[in-house]
């Protein structure tokens, strides 16, 4: 059974049509691209994934069950993370505490066991920290714990996203454009992480990113979106040749 | 056993401090004029409101304007229970009429947060001054409660000690809450409510309990005024007294508690100190204010609106 599918999913904002028909199943374990020129719809899909959008028609599936319609936190409990595609750290909060937010819902600690400081609630807010300087120390900020996120270098607040989504124990986890405004080597570094990161969890991993060049290397499979609509999909080779998906991205000769 | 026993070990200073307040009470009343002992004791109910409003607007980023109305009604909830249903109370009895009292106000706080809590920004401080007044006006025409005319006769059980030791026990219980993870997730919601709600997050319950949790303490902080002075009158408790204490939590830093017990403290003396200016001394303080927010914009604005701030000056100025 395929980890995440989403059938014939539809969704307009008024007249506009973002997402039409758009299916598409995630094995466990599998590392899918999603690609597609500016304002294709590729993070309306994550958004209706998620459930901050709600779908017009079609049905998504978690491991079988209906998601869609559940609220982003439901979903996310369920076993769905995501980052941002404009990174949206807690501006404000260490990188430690950044981390902490994401394993919150974990943890069974009650508010009167954590106000009058009983043994079991101080006992798990020790776990907790411990299992964040873990989590820190695998992207390499365990340095920057202390570090307020938006003093972070770029690189290190994209990294720190992937950490908070990876606290909340994700099965499948939703890049948005991970890449986004990281210079070259930065960027070979980062794929390489994603890339161990599916292999050491397990984690199923659907990513989107502008970049072919670097998506075609570390995806087995890509689905391409243009106009809201799915214009092809498989594996890297097939998407590269396909000639809708060289119009889509270079427009028609003689146009 | 042993976990009883860490849980006294882990609240023993607190114990402590909060029994302090009986002999400290004790020996300031010996040596303070009444006068000044009666603005300590109001800056004691004034830092419970602060930093209780803290947790909502500070911490949790929820911008209430209804403060007064919550403390409204633990002030008549309470004055109601030691004037008719236990008129003849031991002192003690003024702990029961202080949980009643914040019951009330908490009971209020969640009727009031559940649709309230879904607004953002503007529209939840407009709503929750909206609610606030509407308590207001309910009780100016309940005539059971004294109505216009305010309620008279309240005994006065409530002293510097139950004071102080109200106001320690919530400083203290609410900073752990705060520096708990629970705490980092209400702080989330300030930060970034989508982000948030995508880390599993249950926004809108937590939302709601940090608005329950704050409501009550102002019950609490409403009890304890009645039963100080041992008359209320509607006038206490209208938007203005709302704004007062905003005005605590935003000079004082939003969402730090030092801050907001500061600032308490501050804003309580200072109508005092300027008592001298009879008619004009509303001026002099509404200026003092503005000088304290421009020459300490940290305290008024917090660190996140400063940024937002200093990086939209260089494309505003030409």
């Amino acid at each position: 059974m395929a980890l995440l599918e989403a059938v014939d999913c539809s969704l307009s904002f008024g007249g506009l049509k973002a997402v039409s028909g758009f299916s598409l199943a995630v094995e466990p374990g599998e590392l899918v691209g999603l690609i597609g020129p500016n304002g294709a719809g590729k993070t309306t899909v994550f958004n209706l994934i998620t459930g901050v959008y709600r779908p017009d028609e079609g049905d998504i599936r978690l491991e079988g069950k209906r998601i869609a319609g559940l609220r982003p936190y439901q979903i996310n409990r369920r076993g769905i993370a995501r980052t941002f595609q404009g990174i949206r750290l807690f501006a404000n909060m260490t990188a430690l505490e950044n981390v902490l937010v994401g394993y919150d819902h974990r943890s069974d600690h009650r508010l009167l066991g954590t106000v009058l400081r009983t043994r079991y609630a101080e006992r798990q807010s020790r776990q907790l920290e411990a299992d964040c300087l873990a989590l820190l120390e695998m992207v390499g900020l365990r340095e920057q714990r202390d570090t307020v996120a938006r003093s972070l270098p770029y690189g290190l607040q994209r990294r720190l996203e992937i950490a908070r989504a990876l606290a909340t124990r994700p099965k499948l986890l939703l890049l948005d454009e991970p890449a986004a405004g990281t210079n070259p080597l930065e960027k070979i570094e980062l794929m390489e992480k994603i890339r161990w990161l599916r292999n050491d969890l397990g984690l199923a991993i659907l990513i989107i990113e502008h970049d072919m060049k670097l998506i075609m290397q570390i995806c087995e499979r890509i689905t391409v979106l243009d106009h809201g609509e799915t214009i092809a999909s498989g594996r890297p080779e097939d998407i590269r040749a396909d000639p809708r998906v060289i119009e889509a991205y270079l427009g028609t000769i003689g146009e | 056993m042993e976990a009883v026993r860490f849980l006294v070990r882990r609240n023993a200073a607190l114990a402590l401090m909060v029994a302090l307040m009986w002999p400290l009470g004790a020996l300031l009343s010996a040596a303070v004029n009444p006068y000044y002992l009666q603005i300590i004791v109001y800056i004691g109910i004034n830092v419970i409101l602060a930093v209780s409003l803290n947790l909502i607007n500070g911490i949790t980023g929820q911008f209430s304007l209804g403060h007064a109305g919550f403390m409204a009604i633990g002030a008549y909830v309470s004055a109601a229970f030691t004037l008719f249903v236990w008129p003849s109370a031991p002192p003690a009895g003024l702990w029961v009429a202080l949980a009643l009292g914040g019951l009330a106000a908490a009971a209020a706080g969640l009727v009031i947060g559940i649709p309230t809590l879904r607004l953002r920004g503007d529209y939840l401080a407009i709503a929750t001054l909206g609610f606030g007044e509407i308590i207001r006006v309910v009780i100016v025409n309940t005539d059971r409660v004294g109505g216009a005319r305010g309620l008279f006769g309240i005994p006065v059980l409530a002293s510097f000690a139950s004071v102080y030791a109200c106001a320690v026990a919530c400083v203290v219980l609410l900073a752990r809450l705060v520096y708990s993870p629970k705490g980092k997730a209400l702080a989330a919601i300030r930060e970034d409510e989508t982000a948030a709600a995508a880390m599993g997050i249950d926004t809108t319950r937590l939302k709601i309990m940090a608005f329950i949790i704050g409501a009550f303490w102002a019950g609490v902080a409403g009890g304890l005024f009645a039963h100080f002075i041992g008359y209320i009158h509607t006038n206490s408790f209208t938007f203005l007294k709302s704004i007062e204490i905003v005005v605590m939590v935003v000079l004082g830093g939003m969402g730090s508690f030092s801050g907001a017990i500061l600032a308490a403290a501050a804003l309580t003396i200072l109508p005092e100190l300027l008592r001298f200016g009879a008619e004009y001394r509303m001026i002099v303080y509404s200026i003092l204010l503005v000088v304290m927010m421009l020459t300490r914009p940290t305290g008024l604005l917090g660190n996140r609106e400063i940024t937002t701030w200093l990086s939209s000056k260089p494309s505003t100025a030409r």
